[in-house]
């Protein structure tokens, strides 16, 4: 889907569902810090570190969603939704916010967000993150370490392309 | 810009103004090429090399994108719902029951649409050329292959085509200029599986150097024709007809040149054309000598809005087809996962191809035939982000562990299929939607017919075939222009033929009444073929439009 259709249906869920933002129990403006950290944690959710290579949230990859959100009132408003709500469900689970939780508590709300992709805004939330998530992570060669990609596609291009891959 | 220094003004640098502009140069004919868009250098402005290329595509620079609109699109029909385009991670990508209006492709820049087309270098198929006293359908070609033929040799010649030896229908009155590339491994894959099938999967010619070449180097398989070529082995326009047509030192090229009007005289002759500069200043060039090569959207939109009391309906509108006869790109494609690791990403896109069902008779039941080709690259499925967005999906550590079992592993058979016309499908001026020097842009109206459908159905049938005889049953993609209107090839709106009551432009591109005015894109086709990618017929007609002077 392209940007522009993702903000068209992103500024339509946004204007049916702003109420729900003001009703959220706890809602108070998210300081940037909170949403910072509560990115970075979603984001090492959703594309964590293993033994082979680092996750989003390592690589910074919350920090070019914020910076792409920033111009748009409507994706930045997105964005401190699906972390409050996250925090909210943190809440629920003993913890003071989403960044404090085990990654298994964490996994726990993100498939609960996951299970309303089609519909409501923490579905939303989720399906942009992830889609956003995965153009930037994949853009960092760090992210490649287990992947058959090793470099972009010049200056070498692919000389053997016709001889089954190494 | 003084009018008295040139013979020949071309508005519009993509295959048709560049080859015109070349073949005027080698007759020493003094041109200006007016070009709305930016110049590209190709050694610094495409970014494969970049850890970050896969997320920025063609680098559209401000002023290479025109704007389009749409007229509202057909309903979908239950009927052919096996027609709709899906993905594994996003289920369907269009979930309404309305066709929706994606996009009409094109670059504005020196060069045109070939700074980011594939490069896949076609010939007519010869008995296409004939569909209206063949078939009942389209129009004739007011020419033969034939006629056309030589100068096919020509553009091929220039631009460094490397194709088969086997040349099948399209008979050739020399070989190739190159040999062809050899094929990927996972499209030596699909030659197996299309054999199994009795079909014969052969290698595409394309504007891509097997060999160095006319001062360009051979082509390293970098898999990203689209992007743009840094090495310039591919064969755009800027570097090879405009390239000779500026060493020539009969060619200037004007870039960020917007022409909004042409003004019709009384006496049947084109004055001239109001344009808007570089530094945005509007200006009137008086032209001697007039040639429109903006594509079959942009042409027709400058005719109709150069509307005056010479030329009411139009300029070289008296046939009143100016924008019709509208012809889009009908394709599909599926992707499956292959068992074995291929290494798909890599290659030249578009590498074979199969023209057993291309012939316009060749499908039972179905006027206009397609063409089977290597599209996992051409469908963008050559990084990462692709298969995580589009064939993996999920997230968390089962997200990384399939991305790693499955990356490289797509095949993709893809088709592309004759359009014809119809009453829906044509280009007109929008209404309300202006650009900002307030001409009307122009607004696509299409409409898919029962013959696209079946023809696009069986398209759909035979890739699944193909992909299954290959051993690819786990399909993860599929996407086709039922649900989506997506084109790069456009054709038609302002037709040749020999009739001035039923066609624009002659075989020359000429206009029948407006003696100064010619006509160079494909949007002068009277049909669009079976699939082949038009560019190199429009640089073969450009040329013989200018070797008949």
């Amino acid at each position: 889907m392209s940007y522009s259709r993702r903000k068209f249906c992103l500024a339509t869920l946004l204007a049916g569902c702003a109420a729900q933002v003001g009703r959220l129990p706890g809602a108070g403006a998210a300081g940037e810090d909170a949403l910072e950290s509560g990115l970075q944690a979603w984001m090492e959710t959703l594309y964590p570190s293993d033994e082979i290579s680092p996750g989003a949230g390592r690589l910074d990859v919350h920090l070019d969603i914020l910076k792409k959100a920033k111009p748009d009132p409507d994706y930045t408003g997105l964005l401190k939704f699906g972390i409050r709500w996250a925090n909210i469900e943190a809440k629920k689970l003993g913890k003071t916010s989403f960044a404090a939780l085990d990654s298994d508590s964490r996994e726990s709300i993100v498939a609960m967000a996951e299970a309303n992709r089609l519909e409501g805004l923490q579905g939303y939330f989720f399906q942009q993150t992830r889609m956003d998530g995965a153009e930037f992570y994949y853009s960092r060669k760090e992210s490649w370490a287990g992947l058959a990609i090793m470099r972009p596609p010049q200056p070498i291009g692919y000389p053997f392309h016709a001889m089954p891959p190494q | 810009m003084k009018t008295a220094d040139y013979d020949v003004v071309i508005v519009g640098s993509g295959a048709g103004g560049g080859a015109m502009a070349h073949a005027y140069c080698l007759k020493k004919i003094r041109v200006l090429v007016l070009e709305a868009g930016p110049r590209y250098d190709p050694f610094k402005d495409y970014m494969l090399d970049r850890e970050d290329w896969e997320r920025r595509h063609f680098p559209f620079k401000p002023g290479s994108e025109g704007q389009t609109t749409f007229a509202p699109m057909q309903e979908l029909e239950p009927e052919w719902d096996d027609l709709r385009s899906w993905n594994r991670a996003m289920g369907r990508t269009n979930r309404k029951n309305q066709r929706s209006a994606y996009k009409y492709h094109h670059v504005r820049g020196v060069g045109g649409s070939t700074l980011s087309f594939t490069g896949e270098s076609h010939r007519m198929h010869p008995e296409a050329m004939k569909m209206r006293s063949r078939f009942g359908v389209a129009a004739d070609w007011p020419l033969t292959y034939s006629d056309l033929e030589p100068f096919y040799c020509e553009a091929e010649r220039l631009v460094g085509v490397a194709g088969p030896e086997n040349a099948g229908a399209r008979w050739r009155s020399e070989p190739y200029p190159l040999p062809a590339h050899p094929l990927g491994y996972a499209s030596q894959q699909l030659q197996a599986a299309a054999a199994k099938l009795g079909l014969e999967w052969i290698a595409n010619p394309r504007a891509a150097l097997s060999k160095p070449y006319d001062k360009r180097p051979n082509c390293n398989y970098c898999a990203n024709c689209s992007r743009g070529c840094p090495r310039t082995d591919k064969g755009s326009v800027d570097v090879t007809f405009l390239r000779k047509a500026e060493a020539s030192g009969f060619c200037t090229i004007e870039s960020g040149v917007t022409v909004t009007r042409i003004e019709p005289g009384a006496d049947d002759r084109v004055k001239g054309i109001h344009l808007v500069d570089g530094e945005g200043k509007p200006r009137f060039l008086p032209t001697q000598q007039l040639v429109i090569a903006c594509g079959a959207v942009e042409t027709p939109r400058l005719l109709l809005a150069s509307a005056n009391q010479h030329a009411p309906h139009g300029l070289a509108n008296e046939s009143g087809l100016v924008g019709r006869n509208f012809m889009e790109t009908l394709a599909w494609s599926s992707s499956a996962l292959h068992p074995e690791a291929l290494g798909s990403f890599r290659g030249l896109p578009s590498d074979s191809i199969c023209w057993n069902f291309n012939a316009p008779d060749a499908v039972d039941g179905i006027v206009g035939g397609c063409r089977f080709y290597a599209g996992v690259l051409e469908s963008g499925l050559n990084g990462p982000i692709a298969y995580a967005n589009r064939v993996v999906g999920g997230w968390g550590r089962k997200h990384k562990t399939a991305m790693r079992g499955q990356f490289g592993r797509v095949l993709t058979v893809a088709a592309i299929g004759e359009s014809l016309p119809d009453e829906g499908s044509f280009v007109d001026l929008d209404p309300k939607a202006r650009d900002p020097h307030g001409v009307p842009l122009a607004r696509i109206h299409s409409r898919l017919g029962k013959m696209e459908l079946k023809r696009l159905a069986f398209m759909a049938k035979k890739t699944r075939e193909i992909l299954h005889a290959a051993g690819a049953v786990d399909l993860v993609e599929e996407y086709g222009n039922y649900d989506s209107f997506n084109s790069t090839h456009v054709f038609g709106t302002c037709r040749m033929g020999a009739d001035p009551a039923a066609s624009v432009v002659d075989d020359r591109g000429r206009s029948f009444r407006w003696k100064n005015l010619r006509i160079m894109d494909a949007s002068v086709f009277p049909s669009s073929g079976g699939g082949e990618s038009p560019s190199l017929t429009i640089q073969a007609l450009a040329l013989r439009s200018v070797s008949h002077s």
